[in-house]
């Protein structure tokens, strides 16, 4: 490794939300001069198997902002290690690693964002597309006493989507939340919404 | 979605789509690289849906085991592009590992006679090869593996 | 001694593999000369030998089909083509390690779109392919990919869509206005192997509702 003049940069910090995760750290600042950054890490098999190898990160290596998306490197629901260390010219400052270790597991799961129309006597939904790890389920119920509770599993995309044939006169109530494979989890549920089908209702 | 594996009295769930996905992006890399294509480390007569189920789950934990202790280690990838994807194949296999490992804790996860005769097949076919050759061809054949899990 | 670059005698040496039915092909030199004969030979990875394929020997053209010696479905196989000129240069390339389960791709189901006054229904026909079982029966995708699923879409003039994923092979779309254009789609889906076929499409409209004339 080269001398260690450069101070490591400092306040490693992990945001992780919907699956999305970025490293940040305080920048190291050296007047009038462009300070990189270089982002590695070690799943657990590499600390368990191979603890004196560490990966580049696939689009911090290096860097030049004080923050790294490392999504697409944390692709196993094991824990990893995270370090960082700067770089000017020949200087390298010393490795920071992130004081605890990551694991996708703990990722913010947030309500889906879900938009509900009508269609005629069609009732729709459209969802925010969160990529490719999640799924949607939408629980939807005719509101009256004793209604059942429907669940489907939507494929968020451009158009929105089908649910449910209604009936002129009711009301109907959708509540959707996301479920992530990878590590088993549920987001918790969107705010409900209900909305009341125009015309006479049909006679019993 | 999330794959349930029934090994005897030892019950897992996998992501064996998400392996096999990361597998499938360097499939052709790491089999070009395997030249000696008489031989095949895991064979036919050595499939897991051919074990009784009371064995399955020992003779899948030390498949696993030989993995992560000889292949994943030995195996040299060209590129970090190979390298993180393999990376995600090991720390997703070593997920699989400590699933067992806990079945075996349980008293869940014995081993047989059968799962010891043909885990040994296994290892005497791997040895048949210098251990950077064994690990290229063990990691190509994860596919077969994979598939092997599928169909438990 | 030095050997000669005969590289541009063969190249892209390839299975192309639909529904199982797998086809050997590859390129020549671009200004082939018409006397260039290729012949081909495969082998089951993890045995030792090559064999020859009948009426694949000294051809001149580029394909060969190979769906009878690669229709084990359980086994990954090679083939290898040696390409020889006029001038008795030679050159021999191999494939990639084929396994049909992983390498095939799914052709488009053939479907029946049946238009009625406030619903389309969507017959699918058996998918059969060209694998058969010991008894000779004639497999189909369903009974060769146990989590094979059929993908309905009913897209409503650019609005919206309806789309249902089931294992069957019939679906009726209902609630649907008489007298109007709908486009609609099916999709065989194998989630295990990230399979999709490419979608089968139908632009079909609902018959007027005749009940009040």
């Amino acid at each position: 490794d080269g001398v260690a003049v450069l101070p490591a940069p400092q306040n490693l910090s992990m945001q992780s939300t919907n699956m999305k995760h970025v490293l940040t750290w305080s920048p190291v600042i050296v007047p009038e001069e462009i300070i990189r950054y270089s982002v590695e890490y070690q799943g657990e098999y590499e600390s368990l198997y191979t603890s004196h190898i560490w990966i580049p990160s696939s689009w911090c290596s290096p860097t030049q902002r004080p923050e790294c998306d490392i999504t697409e490197d944390i692709t196993a629901t094991v824990s990893y290690s995270l370090r960082v260390r700067a770089t000017l010219g020949s200087l390298t400052s010393a490795w920071s690693t992130l004081k605890h270790r990551f694991n996708q597991n703990s990722t913010i799961l947030t309500p889906p964002g879900m938009e509900i129309t009508m269609d005629g006597f069609h009732l729709l939904i459209k969802l925010e597309d969160l990529g490719p790890h999640f799924e949607f389920f939408v629980f939807y119920w005719r509101r009256e006493p004793g209604a059942k509770e429907h669940v489907k599993v939507v494929r968020p995309g451009v158009l929105p989507v089908y649910l449910e044939t209604v009936e002129p006169g009711a009301a109907y109530c959708v509540k959707a939340r996301t479920f992530v494979k990878a590590i088993g989890r549920h987001s918790a549920f969107s705010r409900t919404e209900c909305v009341k089908v125009q015309g006479e209702a049909l006679p019993l | 979605g999330l794959k349930t594996l029934h090994l005897g009295s030892c019950v897992i769930t996998t992501n064996l789509q998400g392996i096999r996905s990361g597998f499938s992006e360097i499939r052709d890399s790491v089999q070009a690289k395997d030249e000696i294509i008489d031989i095949r480390i895991l064979r036919k007569t050595q499939f897991l849906q051919g074990t009784k189920p009371a064995d399955q789950c020992c003779l899948l934990h030390h498949i696993l085991r030989l993995y992560l202790d000889r292949v994943f280690k030995n195996y040299q990838p060209p590129d970090h592009h190979i390298f993180r994807k393999v990376s995600r194949l090991a720390n997703s296999l070593l997920t699989i590992k400590k699933d067992l490992r806990l079945c075996h804790a349980h008293m869940s996860c014995p081993c047989g006679e059968e799962a010891k005769e043909k885990y040994s097949q296994i290892l005497s076919h791997f040895e048949e090869l210098p251990p950077q050759a064994a690990a290229v061809k063990a990691l190509g054949e994860l596919d077969i593996l994979l598939r092997w899990m599928e169909e438990v | 001694h030095i050997t000669e670059d005969t590289s541009d005698l063969l190249q892209h040496v390839k299975f192309q593999s639909s529904n199982f039915e797998n086809i050997l092909t590859w390129d020549g030199k671009l200004e082939s000369a018409p006397d260039t004969v290729y012949s081909v030979q495969y082998k089951t990875y993890g045995e030792g030998e090559w064999l020859e394929k009948e009426g694949c020997q000294r051809i001149t053209r580029k394909s060969c089909n190979l769906t009878v010696e690669t229709s084990n479905l359980t086994e990954l196989y090679y083939a290898r083509v040696t390409a020889i000129d006029g001038a008795g240069r030679s050159a021999t390339k191999m494939t990639n390690r084929f396994s049909p389960l992983q390498d095939t791709n799914i052709k488009p189901p053939d479907v029946t779109c049946i238009p009625k006054v406030r619903s389309i229904q969507m017959n699918v026909h058996p998918p059969y392919t060209v694998i058969r079982a010991r008894n000779g029966h004639q497999l189909t995708l369903e009974n060769i990919f146990q989590d094979l699923r059929y993908h309905f879409n009913l897209r409503i003039n650019h609005t919206y869509q309806m789309h249902f994923e089931r294992k069957q092979r019939k679906f009726e779309f209902f609630g649907l206005t008489p007298d109007t254009e709908f486009h609609g789609t099916v999709m065989i889906c194998i989630p295990n192997l990230f399979k999709e076929s490419a979608p089968y499409e139908c632009q079909v409209k609902t018959l007027p509702d005749r009940t009040w004339t």
